[in-house]
């Protein structure tokens, strides 16, 4: 392999990891405040892509305009199904929490079908970013550089947003402890919520990028990408949103790395992430960045 | 006791009745949906036992019926169809000579998939909750890959035509039976007590002595064993199957059975494995055209299956506990049931009363 | 030989060292208290010998067997039983039930013998429910066998996760805080009852415990565990009379200090 060829991976690589890293991210921060799989996250992630076409080939609304009123939609989104399938359960079993939350999953994925239709659309793709920029002899598309800046500049306002504000603290605070949170006077609901509207938010501006770079949408086409970055956040610790990003990266750049040396194992792909994730938890389950929870007995 | 006992013995009369009138009698549709009902209660009671019985929440039954439906497939398909199916590439040795009698080729797919839940539990089981669930929602996933890349077994997302539709009500039926007599052994003995002393609490049925890990691996691997026969069953019913069908849909329609049902209850989930696999056919309009003669309805594909996802949010929201919580149907509490008291004091009555005409 | 030893046993969890080189040893038939303020590391102690936590260091000796980091099961089987601070009963199930799961370590028959309920099987299981009812009886809960744990009133509760410990048929039996919540007359009911126990079931016993009218009455010996050390140790009436333990518990008045 030439180095050319080996930049033009890397590239694609990172690339598909801040995509994996920014849906990654609204995991672990449900994970980390409910403990809990958000199961209808890359179903979310999925309709935000449908309500970016329906913005721009629908409505003809022009994409700077749409994309940002998208991640708003979706925010909203987020919290509605949140207010739905969690938060009455919220002092029930964790199994039952999961079941709902694998009912949502596949209350979103068959609305798609059923309102949208179950064939797949072409995502919209405005030229700015199909733009091909020449490096040598390697040709990338403009969008494979704004997909890292545009994740970069998101994180910094998450972990502003985490470390420097009020409503920060009160995520913090909740991760810790529900009960002790509520008793300082957390709006333990609002702050849920919240962390849902963001994950969700997140999510969109993930889904947006991923229309962009692979223009086909179909009403499941969040279920693999969702569980990835679920494992994705595994691998980084889950609970963690640097770990989120870590794992985002590990995972896409190692995907596309395997498929580029050994295409002989091109057709086991999504079963990379799977593997990847049983080895992780066996043998470090806190994940890269995880921090240790002894289950008090 | 005796009572209880010559009841469960013209049960089982109306049962063989009831099979030996729909076998010869009744439409190949109505049959389908019978056998489908049969063997989705099959599935029930096996994923029950696993997620609501031991507590260990798995998702990897659709993966395990994959792996039955294929054993049974390969095994009973003729030779000479084989070598037309395998088109792409040809079938390897042994297995494109292989044949076996449907029994066999049936508790072969049952005891492979056993075999691969073994592998699989090994490491899986030490993993609890939602990490548990994702990952064997994942192993379900890998199978498929497996299936669809792995040409000269699998014939891969080709899939396997022309498998003999051996399956008819007499084996789905008493297959079902005798998965629900040994799941319901199980349970009621000291084993299953042990299990459910899992699901209660991990932590003190372990210092109770409780070796986690053979107990769990036990009764996942119990589970795999009729989920794969009730894969093989499935297969042989309908005559192809390729990896597409075995997504975690098909792990979600056995979800939504058991909660439904109970998780927890055995005879919960076979009500609601009937319940459910015919609400299943009876909403299939839904997707379809529906013709009322003076107008025509378009029906939207998915729309059964939101139908069902709303129906689970339901269930879980509002009626936890199912139809039947973790309660069981029995001949003393059906006599000792309201419904049934009010029949027979009825009844008493009209004797008393004809009696003091004479 | 002492039934138990505890030798320089230590336990991290990451930078915390929540139980430091700790020793303990106890003799066939003795009842022993563990005591100390809260988060002083009893409960890690307990967990230690059960085998829920792996010790940093220092060996755990059972009848001359290490155990420390062995499998909870296979404690259990050598002998140890014990119940739980926040009592964790098999909540869905009924108190026969209960105490059955404890008898299933003994069981002898495997799972097909059970499924196809063999003879072998079927002996096992009439013993068993024999054994436990007896139990039951013993300890004042046979009325309720068929209620389900979760519905018995709190003090019953905490009777049921003995008499499930005893299930097991230990030598050695760990209460973590037998007499929390009860008022002093159940307490003192109590004493006697550990006491009647531990003749009828020839058990050695060590008990965490706040209730320090209990904790004096029935231990022949008591540890003191403070920020995970230990500080003193023996009868009762050194234990009262010690300075170190009295400051432990009460605070030190440091003005009185200075003067």
């Amino acid at each position: 392999m030439t180095f050319d060829l080996f930049l033009q991976h890397l590239s694609n690589g990172i690339s598909l990891g801040s995509l994996y890293a920014l849906i990654a991210i609204g995991y672990t921060m449900v994970y980390g405040i409910l403990r809990l799989i958000n199961f209808a996250h890359g179903d979310i992630f999925m309709m935000a892509t449908y309500f970016a076409f329906f913005g721009i080939v629908t409505f003809g609304i022009p994409w700077y305009i749409t994309f940002p009123v998208i991640l708003i939609i979706t925010a909203l989104l987020g919290m509605t199904v949140e207010a739905t399938a969690y938060r009455p359960l919220r002092d029930a079993p964790k199994i039952s929490i999961l079941i709902s939350a694998i009912g949502a999953s596949f209350l979103l994925e068959n609305l798609a079908i059923v309102l949208f239709g179950g064939v797949p659309k072409p995502f919209p793709t405005p030229e700015v970013f199909t733009d091909v920029v020449k490096i040598g002899t390697v040709s990338i598309q403009k969008l494979t550089f704004y997909i890292p800046v545009v994740t970069i500049v998101f994180l910094v306002g998450l972990t502003y947003l985490i470390n420097k504000t009020k409503v920060g603290m009160a995520m913090r605070a909740l991760s810790k402890d529900h009960e002790t949170a509520r008793v300082m006077g957390v709006n333990v609901n609002q702050i849920i919520s919240l962390t849902f509207g963001i994950g969700s938010m997140l999510a969109a501006v993930g889904g947006i990028m991923w229309g962009l770079k692979f223009p086909q949408i179909s009403p499941l086409m969040g279920v693999i990408p969702g569980m990835k970055c679920f494992i994705a956040a595994v691998i980084g610790g889950i609970g963690n949103i640097k770990g989120a990003v870590v794992g985002g990266f590990i995972l896409g750049v190692g995907e596309i790395l395997l498929v580029a040396f050994l295409p002989d194992l091109t057709g086991y792909r999504d079963a990379f992430a799977f593997v990847l994730l049983i080895l992780i938890l066996l043998y470090k389950p806190t994940g890269i960045m995880g921090e240790q929870i002894a289950e008090k007995v | 006791m005796r009572r209880n006992t010559i009841l469960t013995a013209i049960a089982l009369l109306l049962l063989i009745g009831f099979i030996a009138v729909a076998d010869n009698f009744f439409d190949l549709y109505i049959v389908r949906i019978l056998n489908l009902c049969a063997i989705y209660t099959i599935l029930g009671l096996s994923m029950n036992l696993i997620n609501g019985f031991t507590g260990l929440f798995s998702l990897g039954h659709a993966g395990f019926m994959a792996v039955g439906a294929y054993v049974t497939a390969l095994l009973t398909i003729p030779p000479d169809v084989k070598k037309q199916i395998f088109y792409m590439t040809p079938i390897m040795s042994p297995l494109d000579v292989m044949n076996l009698p449907f029994p066999l080729a049936l508790l072969g797919g049952g005891l492979l998939t056993a075999f691969v839940a073994y592998l699989i539990g090994a490491p899986a089981l030490k993993l609890k909750g939602d990490y548990l669930a994702i990952a064997t929602l994942g192993f379900g996933e890998i199978i498929r890959v497996i299936f669809t890349n792995t040409q000269s077994i699998t014939n891969g997302a080709l899939g396997l035509k022309g498998i003999p539709n051996t399956t008819n009500l007499w084996w789905s039926f008493g297959t079902a039976l005798f998965t629900l007599v040994v799941i319901a052994s199980l349970i009621n003995s000291s084993y299953g007590r042990a299990l459910m002393a899992i699901r209660e609490d991990e932590v003190a049925a372990e210092s109770m002595g409780i070796h986690l890990a053979k107990h769990k691996n036990l009764s996942f691997i119990i589970g795999a064993f009729f989920a794969g026969i009730g894969g093989g069953l499935l297969g042989n019913l309908l005559g192809t199957i390729d990896p597409k069908m075995f997504t975690f849909t098909l792990t979600f329609n056995i979800l939504l059975i058991i909660v439904l049902g109970g998780m927890g209850s055995l005879s919960g989930s076979v009500i609601s494995a009937f319940v459910v696999t015919i609400a299943n056919e009876w909403l299939r309009f839904l997707d379809e055209q529906i013709n009322l003669g003076f107008v025509v309805i378009q029906g939207k594909v998915g729309t059964r299956m939101v139908v069902f996802s709303v129906l689970l949010m339901v269930v879980v929201l509002f009626y936890r506990h199912g139809l039947m919580g973790n309660r069981e149907l029995t001949w003393d509490s059906l006599l000792n049931s309201k419904i049934w008291r009010g029949i027979s004091a009825r009844w008493r009555k009209t004797a008393v009363a004809e009696g003091g005409e004479k | 030989m002492a039934l138990l030893d505890m030798s320089q046993v230590s336990m991290r969890f990451g930078g915390l060292t929540a139980v430091k080189d700790f020793n303990l040893q106890l003799h066939p038939g003795e009842i022993v208290g563990l005591i100390g303020p809260n988060g002083a590391g009893k409960t890690t102690v307990f967990n230690m010998i059960t085998g829920v936590y792996k010790p940093s260091a220092g060996t755990i000796r059972f009848n001359g067997n290490e155990i420390g980091g062995m499998r909870p099961d296979l404690i259990t089987q050598q002998g140890i039983a014990r119940t739980f601070q926040n009592i964790r009963l098999f909540k869905e199930l009924t108190v026969l039930e209960n105490v059955l799961i404890a008898n299933h370590l003994h069981l002898a028959s495997n799972f097909m013998e059970a499924i196809l309920k063999l003879p072998r099987y079927r002996r096992e299981e009439a013993a068993m429910r024999e054994k436990s009812l007896k139990l039951l009886e013993r300890l004042g809960l046979l009325e309720h066998q068929n209620d389900k744990a979760s519905s018995l009133p709190y003090g019953l509760q905490r009777r049921l996760e003995i008499a499930r410990a005893l299930a097991t048929e230990p030598k050695l039996l760990l209460l973590d805080e037998p007499a929390a919540g009860m008022n002093p007359k159940e307490a003192a009911d109590l004493t006697v009852f550990i006491k009647e126990i531990r003749d009828e079931f020839d058990l050695t016993i060590l008990l965490i415990e706040h209730h320090m009218d209990v904790v004096m009455t029935i231990c022949d010996r008591i540890y003191v565990l403070v920020y995970g050390t230990m500080i003193a140790s023996g009868e009762p009436a050194e234990i009262q009379s010690n300075q170190q333990v009295i400051e432990a518990y009460l605070g030190v008045d440091e003005d009185a200090e200075n003067q």
